[in-house]
């Protein structure tokens, strides 16, 4: 019931989304499919793939080095690693720009040319160093649960290390390496910022461009479709993979023998390619945001945009908790029909938040169409620029971050635990207090920071469905990014990073797909 | 040890409960009853039915049928179910859901409300031999301690009524035994009418003043283990409990004969058939060259030897061998049956 309700509630708007799309006069998706629709499927595709194949490489890499081979400062950067997610891409996309600008500060410095970060191969490489932690949690999940038993086999029929790797390592991690690349793809066709402020005309870069340039909600809806179905293309794969994925693991569970410890050369080689990405994903483009930010003097306060996005992550954050328990105890009712339910909820991860800023203001339309047929005239104007209409675009976009805790978080109460209570004397409601809220607390909390952080990181959704007066440290940083006011994107941008890097430090462990 | 009282006021009666689940019925008709301070085991093999008997009766499932009736009155019937906290059953199952966050001595004192809880939950750590572990989690004790803070933790409320539902099942099999014994005594104790199930027969006939043989979601005997062990009234009930041969015969002038030999069939008519019961404990082998009889394998178990026999008419059966003396396969010989140990069950 309660699932159900959730489920019509987040499924409405895709079904507005597609009414509205169909109601489009098509003129304006002719127009773009004469002219530029070709260019931002192969752009949105090719950057997909691209940034997902080098994600991949990076993310097996590290994962294969950290849980086969003991070296200096392993544990931390095992740690260090998943860090780089922290930082939302196009605040690295900003960073890396201004560094390697033509006649940057930094090529000055060292004296070479360096090509300069844009295009589809800068934005594939800002996608790469940024979303990597993905499939490396996952690779590395993966290679622990195997343990390293095949692997020794393999090397005892005489194969080497790397054939060894090739033929037995990398074949029992692929669904987990499969499932991380298909979440990588799916974070780059939701992306606006990096793309827009890259020059990468991608199908999301489409639907803001008919939104706000064109004034065109039917065909920013008809973008928004085929995005869509992008998307969940990337998100079968990923389902599948992890369907394989729960097949073929435990299998050498408390067998892992020791890792192999590196020393010398071997070891400073280990450390350089845990170091590159760290770098290059998170430390280089910060220090560089902190160097801008302290020379620069503010052009404004950015207290408003600071308050802005601390009203929405933890509004967001509560809602978000109140979400994942609601789900979680349908799914504990243990019925198919709820279950169906929330799954279908989850599936909104796939759905990029422009789709879903759009698929909501086309609800609006839809019900407005409707008040406006029934009364005659307009008695009620419902606008899209509400905080409303934004706090449910996050809400659809994270629902799935917010569930998985709440749902393991109960997964750990087990039903004989409420039994055992009321055995023992306790009514429901003592077993809700005694039983359920101390054994779930950290899991939700859990739910509610993930939803609060990504809020904060969140761009095209905000930028879609924002009330004009009401400012966020993403929307501040971008604006004055578009305007190649580089310096002035450095402080916003560093505060963003200076409350989401340590909250994923806290919790990156905790995250729903490690 | 408390005797048992006579037909006092039940501590629980059962009478005719069905119970659906998921539109499957899983008890059907189910009557029974239990005195206060006896034990009662419920035997019957997984997805019997067993633990959905015990289930209804904490108040966890609704009963489609029937009443089930405490000294407070009904407390189950079709549209009527008090809730599991106003019942005063304690209940033990098999996987002890102790309350991860809490100590052993919180758990012990989830269900006590009086201001000395924490005194009746120290007294009953070292009742059940545990007073230096009420500080410790449930992650920190070994099997065998969880099994006895959950009994503990039952008990501690004093319950008219304590349910076990395979509360040894989860525990190694000499630790089983020791607990057992444990468990038994403090529930004699405590004088708490009992009802525990379980499919293994030991634990059934070790604990049990009393057996009920459960199949399919029937009863399908009730008596003393003694009696439930050499007289099965089925044969699902007779395999419950153990090995048993079933030979096949015709009653002809007061007896039926088959090919392990004569058994009296009392007042049953002459000319109809017969499946006999049979233990192989109530069955010794004699050697005797000229006997029906032949060995064709012996069977070596823990302390006791038992023989593959089969009679002339080719039915196997399985026989305890006369003495501890090897016996080599192709001997020959009779058996000799004991008084009273077997069931006739006409065709």
């Amino acid at each position: 019931m309660l699932g159900a309700l959730l489920a019509a509630v987040f499924g409405l708007p895709l079904l507005a989304l597609l009414v509205l799309a169909a109601s489009g006069s098509g003129e304006y998706l002719a127009h773009i499919a004469s002219t530029r629709l070709t260019e931002f499927s192969r752009s949105s595709a090719l950057l997909a793939i691209l940034s997902g194949a080098v994600a991949a490489i990076i993310g097996v890499s590290c994962a294969w080095i950290v849980t086969r081979f003991e070296f200096a400062g392993r544990k931390l950067f095992e740690w260090l690693l998943i860090l780089p997610l922290a930082m939302p891409g196009y605040v690295a996309a900003y960073s890396w720009y201004a560094l390697t600008a033509p006649g940057s500060r930094l090529e000055q410095l060292i004296g070479i040319d360096l090509p300069t970060v844009s295009g589809i191969a800068g934005a594939a490489f800002i996608f790469a160093f940024t979303l990597y932690p993905y499939v490396f949690l996952l690779a590395r999940n993966s290679l622990e649960a195997h343990g390293r038993l095949s692997w020794d086999v393999a090397r005892s029929l005489g194969a080497g290390p790397w054939q060894a790797f090739a033929k037995v390592g990398l074949p029992l991690i692929w669904p987990a390496v499969a499932a991380g690349t298909a979440l990588v793809a799916m974070e780059v066709l939701a992306d606006y910022g990096v793309a827009d402020f890259l020059g990468v005309s991608t199908l999301t870069v489409g639907i803001v461009r008919a939104w706000s340039s064109f004034g065109d909600p039917a065909a920013a809806a008809q973008i928004a479709v085929i995005l869509l179905f992008g998307a969940l293309i990337f998100l079968g794969v990923e389902r599948g993979a992890r369907g394989r994925r729960q097949f073929v693991s435990g299998e050498a569970e408390g067998l892992q023998s020791a890792r192999t410890p590196l020393s010398g050369a071997n070891s400073l080689a280990a450390i350089l390619v845990c170091v590159i990405p760290i770098t290059l994903g998170l430390v280089a483009p910060a220090a560089n945001l902190a160097w801008l930010a302290i020379e620069t003097q503010p052009a404004r306060s950015i207290m408003a945009a600071v308050q802005g996005t601390a009203l929405l992550a933890t509004t967001s954050g509560l809602l978000a908790i109140i979400i994942g328990l609601t789900a979680a105890f349908a799914l504990r009712s243990g019925r198919p029909a709820a279950t169906a339910a929330i799954r279908f909820v989850q599936a909104g991860y796939a759905v990029p938040g422009a789709v879903a800023a759009i698929a909501i203001l086309a609800a609006l339309v839809v019900i407005q169409a409707g008040v406006n047929w029934m009364t005659g005239g307009a008695i009620l104007t419902i606008t899209g620029g509400s905080i409303f209409a934004l706090l449910f675009a996050y809400q659809a976009r994270f629902a799935a971050v917010a569930i998985l805790p709440c749902e393991s978080a109960l997964g750990k109460v087990r039903r004989e635990l409420d039994e055992a209570a009321r055995n023992l004397g306790a009514t429901p409601r003592q077993v809700l207090a005694r039983i359920h809220v101390p054994l779930a607390a950290s899991g939700v909390a859990t739910a509610g920071l993930l939803v609060g952080i990504e809020v904060m990181k969140e761009l095209p959704a905000t930028m879609i469905l924002r009330p004009f007066d009401l400012e966020t440290l993403a929307v501040a940083a971008h604006n004055y990014a578009s305007d190649e006011r580089l310096a002035q994107a450095a402080l916003p941008a560093l505060v963003l990073l200076a409350i989401c890097v340590p909250a994923t430090a806290a919790l990156n462990l905790l995250r729903p797909n490690a | 040890m408390t005797a048992i009282p006579d037909q006092g006021q039940a501590a629980l009666e059962i009478r005719e409960v069905s119970c659906v689940l998921g539109g499957a019925t899983i008890l059907r008709d189910v009557s029974l009853s239990v005195q206060p301070g006896e034990i009662v085991v419920v035997l019957g093999r997984s997805g019997a039915g067993k633990s959905t008997l015990l289930r209804t009766l904490a108040g966890f499932e609704a009963i489609a049928h029937g009443e089930i009736t405490l000294k407070q009155g009904i407390v189950s019937s079709p549209g009527v179910i008090v809730p599991p906290e106003r019942r005063n059953i304690g209940i033990v199952v098999q996987s002890f859901a102790l309350f991860p966050h809490l100590t052993a001595m919180q758990n012990v004192m989830f269900g006590l409300k009086d201001a000395d809880r924490a005194e009746t939950a120290r007294r009953w750590l070292e009742r059940v031999g545990l007073g230096d572990r009420g500080t410790a989690y449930p992650h920190e004790l070994s099997g065998g301690e969880q099994q006895r803070i959950a009994l503990a933790r039952a008990l501690a409320r004093e319950p008219e009524i304590v349910l076990l539902d395979e509360a040894f099942s989860s525990l190694d099999q000499q630790l089983r035994q020791t607990v057992r014994g444990e468990t038994k005594q403090l529930l004699r104790e405590t004088g708490a009418a009992v009802l525990a199930v379980t499919h293994d027969p030991d634990e059934a006939m070790e604990l049990a003043d009393r057996i009920i043989v459960m199949d399919a979601g029937q009863i399908l005997q009730a008596g003393p283990p003694e009696e439930l062990y050499w007289q099965p009234q089925s044969v699902t009930a007779a395999r419950l409990l153990g090995e048993i041969n079933v030979l096949r015969g015709e009653v002809r002038e007061g007896v039926a004969a088959t090919s392990a030999g004569s058994f009296p069939t009392g007042d049953l008519p002459d000319g109809i058939s017969v499946t006999v019961l049979v233990r192989p404990a109530a069955m010794r082998f004699r050697e005797d060259p000229a006997g029906p009889i032949e060995v064709i394998g012996p069977r070596f178990q823990a302390g006791f030897q038992q023989l593959d026999v089969v009679g002339s008419n080719g039915e196997r059966m399985r026989v305890s061998a006369g003495n501890l003396a090897t016996v080599e396969a192709g001997t020959r010989g009779v058996v000799e049956l004991s008084v009273n140990r077997y069931s006739l069950l006409p065709d």
